[in-house]
């Protein structure tokens, strides 16, 4: 069965117009949660796609049913109905092991709470996913340290989680969404725990992968955070009510991120 | 598919670390289920060690017996009188009768008891004194540590020689030579000629049948000089006790059925008492058995109550499994969405129940053998180390973390990783 997905991927990653092949692509996207008769439909049809290298940003206000989107686009929880291609790949009707295998080499979370591992050492934590990836103990620590100093914490490999600042936990929690090279980079509030200089230099680390050609989406409430993006998508009750380009994004300060490879 | 264990036995071990006194409080349990299996088998392989010495020092193919003494009750003691007409009681020559005519039958040993004052030098010396002919050497397996043993012509001439106990040469000659030095045994001078090794039994008298209890405190003289040289009613040929050696141990029981016909036939008293007997037939292999069987219902409700406490600390690791997967959801959440499968999850959490009731075991064994130590310096039993003991209660340790922990991982395994990604 996994074996199967991998050979799907490979497909799609072996195909000519594999560049005009968006990340995400979704099509009158329904979700419904609960039983018959109390059904609540978080989203009603939404139809998005997202390009190679965008950074784009998701608003609404709560029950706008952006967090239903970003669990839906995160293979977190699958689509009543509609169609949801990540990276060309078809993501309904794929199985829980299929999604998780999904999860772990197409997507990179970053979370509001970083949800880093509190009893492993921050290498460890950027290895996670690498594990769930069946990579072997050393190759995975060497990438994640290598991770680890291309988002300038380099000098703090031995650290834990603890003793580490919010910025800087939240360049772990990205060291370990990049680790894996995924096509897509998804972000809930990343800037919701920290403070504005703080979370005006993760959106310097973000508009540095931009620039290195990572595809990045995010969920926010915070209209200044939507505008360091180049498009930002509007949800209201389910649906999308509008879709903006930015026209002069927000520049935060120059993030020189090293990339070796 | 061995990467994925590893992981995940990595993981697991790595989990305990989080809650390290939780995870030592769920462990006792484990321990102390253990360690209750490694010691009680310890102690029943102790016991069972002491019943088969017992049954070499008594031999296993030998059939005892004894004279009933009536002395005890007034009434039996008319009813002896009476039984004097009839029978003479325990004979040597119908001893010598039954052990020829029976093929069986290899060879026999008469013994005399003799209550009689023994004396080294005007000190008093605590010894049983036995009468006996030289077969009793063979029959019984006895080994000497110097000397001789006693042989046809001291009984046949009723020589005034004895020979001694190891025990009784340690409280009495442990300075000077015991061979050649006299005993007083009733007003009358004997020479020990020869010193026996002691008979392997055990020191607590816990499972001693009583046959083994007076055994390495004894004085063997020619049976003919405790029948005519002390003074003890009666004064006929009448023995204490005629051990019959079988030639094959399978046979004893056969051989006792047929020693017990003999002695029917010619000590029926059925005329003063039904069913009335003035001697026993028994098989050491059946007083043996006996505290055998005592030993064993000791050993089944100790392993019933080990089993229990085995199942006490299963329930105790699920409990703890249940209570950290509920508190690591957001742990749970966060691999979830990094990848990791349902049975990932559930592999982490089944290997940190395992290592738990791993390392459980372990101390458990520790402890179980600290714990027979102290068992056997505060009690005296034998006890003995059993390996299979350590595995089969390691095992089932292992097989406790399997029962126990697969619910507590197959819950984790199938959270909604958005509910676990959201809990505080």
């Amino acid at each position: 069965m996994i074996a199967s997905i991998t050979q799907d991927f490979s497909v799609a990653a072996g195909t000519s117009i594999y560049d005009e092949v968006p990340v995400l692509k979704i099509e009158n996207l329904i979700k419904t949660y609960g039983m018959e008769g109390h059904a609540v439909t978080a989203l009603k049809g939404i139809t998005l796609t997202v390009k190679r290298g965008e950074f784009v940003s998701i608003m609404g206000q709560s029950g706008s049913g952006k967090s239903t989107l970003l669990h839906v686009l995160g293979c977190l929880h699958r689509a009543s109905s509609g169609s949801y291609k990540l990276d060309g790949v078809e993501v309904s009707g794929l199985n829980d092991d299929q999604l998780s295998m999904l999860r772990n080499r197409k997507i990179g979370f970053v979370f509001q709470k970083f949800n880093l591992l509190s009893q492993s050492n921050i290498v460890e934590n950027v290895a996670l996913p690498l594990v769930y990836a069946r990579v072997a103990r050393a190759e995975r620590l060497e990438t994640a340290r290598g991770m680890l100093r291309i988002v300038g914490l380099g000098d703090r490999l031995r650290h834990k989680p603890a003793e580490l600042s919010g910025g800087q936990s939240q360049r772990v929690a990205i060291a370990r969404a990049l680790v894996t090279e995924p096509a897509l980079i998804l972000a809930d509030e990343p800037t919701g725990n920290l403070d504005s200089r703080t979370g005006e230099e993760i959106m310097g680390v973000f508009q540095a992968l931009h620039a290195a050609g990572k595809t990045i989406v995010q969920v926010t409430h915070d209209r200044e955070k939507a505008e360091y993006s180049q498009r930002i998508i509007h949800l209201k009750d389910g649906l999308i009510a509008q879709e903006e380009i930015v026209e002069r994004p927000r520049i935060a300060p120059k993030i020189a991120l090293t990339f070796e490879t | 598919m061995v990467i994925e264990w590893i992981n995940a036995a990595r993981i697991g071990v790595a989990g305990l670390a989080v809650h390290k006194f939780r995870a030592a409080l769920s462990m006792l349990g484990i321990i102390f289920g253990v360690a209750s299996v490694v010691a009680v088998i310890a102690v029943s392989e102790g016991a069972r060690g002491e019943v088969l010495k017992q049954l070499a020092a008594l031999g296993a193919s030998n059939i005892m017996v004894d004279d009933i003494d009536w002395k005890s009750s007034s009434e039996k003691r008319d009813l002896k009188k009476l039984t004097r007409l009839h029978s003479q009681g325990l004979t040597v020559d119908e001893a010598a009768a039954i052990a020829r005519s029976c093929t069986l039958i290899s060879n026999h040993a008469p013994l005399r008891k003799v209550q009689a004052a023994v004396r080294l030098d005007e000190h008093p010396v605590n010894a049983e004194v036995v009468g006996t002919t030289a077969s009793f050497f063979d029959v019984m397996g006895l080994h000497l540590q110097k000397g001789r043993w006693l042989v046809n012509t001291d009984d046949d001439l009723a020589r005034r020689v004895c020979v001694i106990d190891d025990t009784i040469r340690q409280e009495h000659f442990r300075l000077t030579a015991a061979i050649g030095r006299t005993l007083v045994i009733d007003h009358e001078p004997y020479e020990i000629i020869g010193i026996l090794e002691n008979v392997e039994t055990s020191s607590d008298s816990k499972y001693t049948v009583d046959d083994v209890k007076s055994l390495n405190r004894r004085i063997y003289i020619p049976l003919q000089a405790a029948l005519s040289r002390t003074t003890q009613e009666p004064l006929s040929d009448e023995v204490s006790r005629v051990v019959f050696q079988c030639r094959a141990a399978e046979d004893v029981h056969a051989a006792a059925a047929i020693v017990n016909r003999f002695y029917e036939a010619s000590h029926s008293m059925e005329l003063f008492a039904a069913g009335s007997r003035d001697y026993a037939v028994s098989v050491a292999q059946d007083l043996v058995k006996q505290s055998e069987r005592s030993q064993e219902i000791f050993n089944i409700v100790m392993a019933c109550s080990a089993g229990i406490s085995l199942v006490v600390g299963g329930i105790g690791i699920m409990n703890i499994m249940l209570a950290n997967v509920t508190e690591r959801r957001r742990e749970i959440g966060t691999r979830r969405a990094v990848g990791a499968t349902q049975s990932d999850i559930l592999r982490q959490f089944l290997f940190e129940s395992l290592s738990i009731c791993l390392l459980g075991g372990l101390l458990g064994c520790a402890v179980g053998v600290g714990f027979t130590a102290l068992v056997h310096n505060m009690t005296g039993w034998q006890t003995k180390w059993a390996w299979w003991s350590m595995f089969a209660a390691m095992g089932v340790s292992l097989l406790d973390g399997v029962i126990f922990g697969t619910y507590p991982a197959w819950q984790a395994g199938k959270l909604d990783p958005i509910e676990a990604l959201r809990y505080e």
